[in-house]
């Protein structure tokens, strides 16, 4: 009877470890660093997360020692991706401030909708991308998402970041969207007028 | 009103029993938290924070049942508070925010302007990604006209200054 006391309780022990381990990542960046973005929902989510004057490859660390990932990509001082059973942890550094990194925590669904296979190929064996989304996804077409940061840097300046991720010394002038196609009212003189629908 | 009550009650009993939970102003609210304005209690559904070089506005997206407000909130010399309905209106000429601004016979001139980029949590009209376009005009009697662009969408808002102690403030979480 004693016996199988301990054993359910040694049983229950581990299924709780197991669950607050599955949530340790999530949980130690959610705690350590500020939020910055949320994009999507459920399956399909990105949150992102500053980490103040830090460097890409002292964040991965912090974070791999947390707990290991499956996999972690080598190091480099732009970006290095964590690969969780969850997770993909993309930690990258902000081409607005060269000082800080960003965090990303992309669940597999979002990786697998947005990133652009080839970027991942530079960082990830593809045997573990292969696993993580399928044989056929790393032969798709290519959408140009190579994670938050660049994708913000691009939509607001227009152009990539250049070599070192320099900052930009100011925005583009005048009052013109950064996206062809669209154009922001110009400020006039004169006398305007709203209209109610 | 019964659930803004029932969370208020729920917070009142935690603040008894010793819960930290964390002071709110107008300049740190959260999505989720309470904002109470002349006897209409209404939820943080969402929280832009605009940031021009050192400049930083605080937009929150407020539900009541059956309105929704938005609380402009701009600390300069002292905090700068607008209480603005979103309106379904549009620009006569959608191309041009011109100095004088006519809506309903009321003329607003332009006080202030700018470019911001945006960061965003919950419910909001914006994305971070793009930087948004912004124009204040006030009419002499004190009553506001913001115009937000991002992407091809123009948000145009109508409201009035209020003063930051005419409102009440309970966190919804710690």
């Amino acid at each position: 009877m004693k016996f199988r006391k301990l054993a359910t309780l040694l049983l229950a022990a581990a299924v709780l470890s197991a669950g607050c381990n599955a949530g340790d990542t999530a949980g130690f960046i959610k705690g350590t660093y500020s939020l910055e973005n949320v994009e999507g929902q459920g399956a399909a989510q990105q949150k992102v997360y500053r980490a103040a004057g830090q460097t890409v490859p002292a964040v991965a660390k912090e974070i791999a020692a947390e707990q290991q990932p499956q996999e972690m990509s080598k190091e480099d001082e732009n970006s290095m991706f964590l690969v969780y059973s969850n997770h993909v942890v993309h930690v990258q550094k902000d081409p607005d401030n060269a000082e800080d990194a960003l965090v990303e925590l992309n669940t597999h669904e979002y990786v697998r909708q947005h990133y652009d296979p080839s970027f991942l190929n530079g960082f990830l064996a593809a045997s573990v991308i292969s696993s993580l989304f399928g044989s056929g996804w790393r032969s798709r077409p290519h959408g140009g998402y190579y994670g938050y940061g660049r994708y913000r840097y691009e939509r607001r300046y227009g152009t990539a970041p250049g070599g070192g991720y320099r900052t930009p010394t100011a925005p583009r002038g005048g009052y013109t969207s950064p996206s062809p196609g669209f154009r922001a009212p110009r400020s006039g003189g004169g006398r305007g007028r709203v209209i109610r629908r | 009103m019964e659930l803004f009550n029932r969370i208020k009650n729920i917070w009142r009993a935690n603040r008894d029993e010793g819960v930290q939970v964390a002071e709110r102003n107008l300049t740190n609210m959260r999505v989720g938290d309470i904002l109470s304005h002349d006897l209409i209690d209404y939820k943080v559904e969402g929280v832009t924070i605009y940031r021009n070089g050192s400049h930083v506005r605080y937009g929150y997206l407020l539900q009541s049942p059956g309105q929704t407000r938005y609380l402009l909130v701009e600390r300069r010399e002292k905090l700068r508070v607008y209480l603005f309905e979103t309106l379904n209106a549009r620009l006569e000429n959608p191309e041009e925010i011109n100095r004088e601004m006519v809506f309903e016979d009321v003329a607003y001139y332009e006080s202030a302007r700018g470019e911001s980029a945006v960061n965003v949590l919950g419910q909001s009209a914006f994305t971070s990604y793009d930087p948004v376009y912004w124009w204040l005009h006030l009419a002499d009697d004190g009553r506001a006209m913001l115009f937000e662009w991002q992407q091809g969408e123009i948000l145009i808002r109508l409201g009035v200054p209020i003063k930051s102690h005419e409102v009440t403030i309970l966190a919804g979480s710690e």
